[in-house]
Formats: structure tokens, C-alpha cells, sequence
């Protein structure tokens, strides 16, 4: 019987769960955020790919109708408005970001058990946009970006990338590897085989929705305020030894 | 029926108790956890055979709270290919940057980004080829990298990973002294978070939501017109002001303004700005010279970066932009008489 009410039972410990992460998800119109997809009878999300970790990473797609801003004409730029610089996502975040930076902690309780409760909050953004690089002209090359590393707040998704338009099932792993990110991992805790934190480039079609040991070491065993999002900047060991 | 209620009650219980006090491997939830020791292991690191990468900077003496911007360049020096990421910018992830201070502890360099980017970057690097890249290294997710006078060593490593494996090469190290500076020291400020401000601002040169952190910069200006440190900010408003803005906190796109961005240009010392300062400056300008028909100060601007560029892999990613520009001008009627 509770092995057949696992998935209600934990999907109400997600949402009550007393240490947990929210993605606050956002969207723009013309986009979408990534699907969950199925690996050997398993559903894969967000969810599934961090309870490897042992962490409670529930999602909740907020605002879907964020319209992209569009300007004046320019002829000797007419693609102008097609990328968008960290500064421009800034200014979004600010605009539609409803959850706090950093945790929330509350009194919980529930029958006999009382206690504190803690949510660390992420948010995340699908753009319309390609990613301005710093010469001024489109990286069309870019999926992701966490674009907060001093406090590991916030991720975007590029939409206007060909593979995060075209590809749901690579479109997943850099939303979860962006994730990552703000969970501070880092590339080398992945890089060079088929794990999560490894770039999109680097795994080609040859990729898991799983995390590397190093990876899940950071996620099981690193000092919980130099985990969770939104608390502290990155670090760079690489890869990761606890 | 009661006992089972009880059952479900408790086991519901044991699950949320051990969910709220087992964050690192606790006996719940099992299902979906994965122990590290039965998952892959991360890559192995080896060294790179004949790629090579070295760092420069403009100068080796700043005044502090300069801009300083590092200088890559990766090097294939084999007969054969080498497999290669064509990009340098610390935020794609290949390249990393260390800075030991006067302290002597050595700190990574942690950029104000980290991207996710596909397979396009991954390319085969041809016998005596060069990838080139510039960083803004002057301030990242920890604030000011050099923030007190002294000494500081700057290194960087290149990796690649391929084939499970990732081949590294490091950068021999270089040093650079920064100078006091009591107009620097005014520039860094005492409040933290126009501080970042001023950093983003002067990083990114953009940025119409960072008002504190302009606020200060315009008051420098003011208080020292002429100094080097006034170049800089000259060029950060310069170029800002030469694109538009979507500012999605005021829901609206804030437009060029071209003859602004001129003014601040008109006030800047070229011969004493680095390299990149100069690019983006000469991009700044012939974009506005272009918008507001002046073809010849265009060309002018058109003609500095292709100086600037001349012989440097490092500002390989300018050319699709300075190409565009030179175009438009090209096909200006106006600009043909």
C-alpha cells in the first residue's frame, strides 16, 4: 500500500517538505519550458534527476506570458532584438521574479511532528532570444546561462538556440545543468563523460540524465550553505572533494 | 482499517521526518537516490600535448580600480590537428583563471556568468593555428578582483574535454602591480552593493537598471574629467548609450542616443585605453556615426578597430560585427560620393 502511494506521498513531502528547493520557472511567449521525458519506462524531470542527489527540487511554473520588448528599427543592426545581454536579463528578472532570494524557514507541524521548515529558492527563465556575447553579435552557440554566479539565484534558457527549440530531450539536460549551477557544480564535475554538469557540446548525443560522483558526493555530502541556490557565490574546486 | 490508517500515517510520517533531516544520503527517499559510489566517475584529467596558452595584459602597472582585461591565446604546435574549443571566454567554460594576490593565496577567477553552449564550439584546431580571447578580469561573482594595491599573479588553464578525458594546458603565470589611487579607491566605494554596481556597469558597459552604480561613475566624472579612470567610464556610457536598452523592469525598450554616446566619446584618450577599451569605443563610434550619417568619422571608427584587430586572435569575435558595419557603410549612397 505505501509502496503504491510513493509518488502522491512524495509529491506531498515535495511541497511540504521541510528542506527543499522551489524553481520559480517563467516563460516567454513564443517558448516553452522543457517536457519531461521518458528513459527506459522512467519519467525524467527536474525532480527525478535531483532526488539522485537526495535533494527536493520542485518546480513551479509561474508566469507563461512575459511578451519579448522589441525597439526602434535599427539598419545597421536589424537582428537587434533578437539577443539580449545579462544587463537585459537583469531587468527581467527584477520585472517577474516573485520568489525571494535565498531561503524562507517557517514553523511546520504536523500530529506530533513540529519543526522548521526551509526553502531555498531558484528562479529560471525560457527567453525568446539568442544570448548577446560580448562583441555584440549572437552566440548562437549558447543553450543556458546562470547568469547570477555571486549568489546562484537565477538561470536562463535560450529558446531562439536551435537545439533548445528543436531538441526537448537536450533541452532538459541544460535546464537541469543550469540548475546545477545555481546548486554549484560545476562543469568539471562532469566533464569529458555523459553526466548532467557536462556542457551540451561536450556529451553530443551521447548523454544521461545523471549525475557524475562527483556530483552527487557535492550534492549528499558538501556543507548545505554552499549547496543550495541562492546563498553564497560558486566555487571552483574541480572537481568537488568533501 | 484502523491499524492501516495507522500504518499509513506513521510510515507518511517517516518519510516526511527523514525528507526534512536527511539532506546528505539519510535512509529517504531511496527510491530515485544514487549513491556516488555507483555513479560515474568524473573525467581524468591529462595534459595537453602541443597546445599550448599564454596570457597578456595591456600593462603591467594600473592605478587601482582600472579596467584590466586579460588576453588568450591557444596555440596548436603539432603537424596534425588537435581537437579544440574555439572559445576563450572564461563564461563557456573551457577557460579557467586563477589570481594569487599580494597575499599570496591563490583564488579562482569566477566570472559573472557560466554558460551551457552545444557542439559548435567543439573544432579541430589546425597545425599553427591560434584561438583567441579577451576577459574582463577586473571584476566578477566576488566583487573587485583588485581591490587593494600590490602585486598579483594572473595564470590560466585551457581544457578540453574529449573522449572522456579532459587535456589541459596552463598559461605560464604573469604578473601585474596596481597602484594606489585615490580616485580608484573613491570608485570602489565603501557600500557594497554600489560597488557591484559599478562593476557590472563598467563590466558590461550596459546596464540602465545599475542607477546607484552610475550614479557614482557620473559623480567621478565630475570630480576628475580628466582623468584615466574618466576614459574608462566615458567608454562604458559611450557604448551603452549607443545601443538600445530592453528594459523589461520598465516593460519598454530605451533607445540609442547616439549624440550622447558621441559626447562621451569625444572626451576619451584613445592612446592610453587598453586594446579591448579601444575596440569597443571604435564599434561605439562608427555605429553612431553610421546612425547619424557621418561616413566619414565612420570610417574613421571603422578603420581603428580594423587596426586594433590587425594580427590579434583574440578579438576573432569582432569581425562578424566589424564586417556588418563596414558593409552598411559600403552600401550608404551617400557614403559612395
Amino acid at each position: 500500500m505505501v509502496a503504491r502511494r510513493l509518488p502522491s506521498l512524495l509529491l506531498l513531502a515535495l511541497l511540504t517538505g521541510c528542506t527543499s528547493a522551489r524553481l520559480e520557472y517563467d516563460r516567454m511567449t513564443g517558448t516553452a519550458f522543457p517536457q519531461p521525458e521518458t528513459v527506459a519506462g522512467d519519467t525524467v524531470d527536474f525532480t527525478s534527476m535531483y532526488l539522485q542527489g537526495n535533494r527536493l527540487l520542485a518546480v513551479l511554473e509561474n508566469d507563461t506570458a512575459i511578451a519579448p520588448l522589441t525597439g526602434p528599427f535599427d539598419p545597421t543592426d536589424p537582428n537587434q532584438y533578437d539577443y539580449i545581454t545579462t544587463a537585459e536579463l537583469e531587468t527581467l528578472e527584477l520585472a517577474n521574479r516573485a520568489s525571494p532570494v535565498g531561503s524562507l524557514a517557517w514553523t511546520c507541524s504536523f500530529w506530533i511532528f513540529s519543526g522548521t521548515c526551509t526553502r531555498y529558492h531558484l528562479y529560471g527563465i525560457v527567453v525568446d532570444h539568442y544570448r548577446e556575447k560580448d562583441s555584440g553579435t549572437r552566440s548562437t552557440t549558447s543553450l543556458g546561462l546562470m547568469y547570477n554566479s555571486a549568489e546562484r539565484r537565477a538561470f536562463v534558457n535560450y529558446y531562439k538556440n536551435s537545439t533548445v527549440n528543436g531538441d526537448n530531450a537536450k533541452y532538459l539536460r541544460s535546464a537541469a545543468h543550469e540548475a546545477g549551477h545555481a546548486f554549484n557544480m560545476n562543469h568539471c564535475d562532469g566533464d569529458g563523460s555523459t553526466t548532467i554538469m557536462n556542457q551540451t557540446g561536450t556529451v553530443g548525443d551521447s548523454f544521461t540524465y545523471e549525475f557524475s560522483s562527483s556530483s552527487l558526493d557535492h550534492l549528499q555530502n558538501h556543507d548545505e550553505g554552499a549547496m543550495w541556490p541562492g546563498i553564497s557565490s560558486r566555487d571552483y574546486d574541480c572537481p568537488h572533494v568533501h | 482499517m484502523k491499524i492501516r490508517t495507522v500504518a499509513q500515517t506513521a510510515s507518511f510520517l517517516a518519510l516526511l521526518l527523514a525528507g526534512c533531516t536527511a539532506p546528505t544520503g539519510g535512509p529517504w527517499p531511496r527510491e530515485g537516490v544514487v549513491s556516488p559510489a555507483s555513479a560515474e566517475p568524473p573525467a581524468q584529467a591529462v595534459a595537453a600535448e602541443n597546445l599550448s596558452l599564454t596570457i597578456s595584459t595591456d600593462r603591467s602597472r594600473y592605478a587601482l580600480g582600472e579596467p584590466i582585461y586579460l588576453y588568450l591565446r591557444v596555440r596548436n604546435q603539432a603537424a596534425q590537428s588537435r581537437p579544440a574549443v574555439s572559445s576563450l571566454d572564461p563564461a563557456d567554460g573551457a577557460v579557467d583563471l586563477l589570481i594569487t594576490g599580494p597575499d599570496g593565496k591563490q583564488r579562482p577567477f569566477r566570472p559573472l556568468v557560466r554558460a551551457d553552449v552545444d557542439a559548435s564550439l567543439q573544432v579541430e584546431l589546425g597545425p599553427g593555428e591560434d584561438i583567441g580571447g579577451i576577459a574582463p578580469i577586473f571584476f566578477g561573482a566576488d566583487g573587485w578582483s583588485f581591490a587593494a594595491p600590490g602585486r598579483y599573479g594572473l595564470t590560466a588553464v585551457y581544457a578540453v574535454p574529449k573522449d572522456g578525458r579532459i587535456s589541459r594546458a596552463a598559461a605560464p603565470a604573469i604578473t601585474i602591480d596596481i597602484e594606489a589611487s585615490p580616485l580608484g579607491t573613491r570608485l570602489l566605494g565603501e557600500d557594497d552593493a554600489v560597488r557591484v554596481e559599478v562593476g557590472k556597469f563598467l563590466t558590461w558597459q550596459t546596464g540602465d537598471h545599475l542607477e546607484r552604480g552610475q550614479r557614482r561613475l557620473r559623480a567621478l566624472l565630475d570630480a576628475a574629467p580628466d582623468s584615466l579612470l574618466a576614459d574608462y567610464i566615458h567608454v562604458a556610457f559611450a557604448r551603452s548609450l549607443s545601443e538600445p536598452f530592453m528594459d523589461y523592469q520598465r516593460g519598454k525598450v530605451r533607445p540609442a542616443d547616439c549624440p550622447r554616446a558621441l559626447r562621451h566619446l569625444a572626451r576619451v584618450d584613445l592612446g592610453r585605453m587598453p586594446a579591448y577599451v579601444r575596440m569597443q569605443s571604435a564599434l561605439a563610434g562608427a555605429r553612431c556615426q553610421l546612425l547619424v550619417r557621418n561616413w566619414q568619422a565612420a570610417a574613421g571608427h571603422l578603420a581603428e578597430a580594423r587596426s586594433v584587430k590587425q594580427g590579434r586572435p583574440e578579438f576573432q569575435d569582432y569581425g562578424e560585427r566589424l564586417g556588418r558595419l563596414e558593409a552598411y557603410l559600403k552600401a550608404a549612397p551617400e557614403a559612395a560620393r
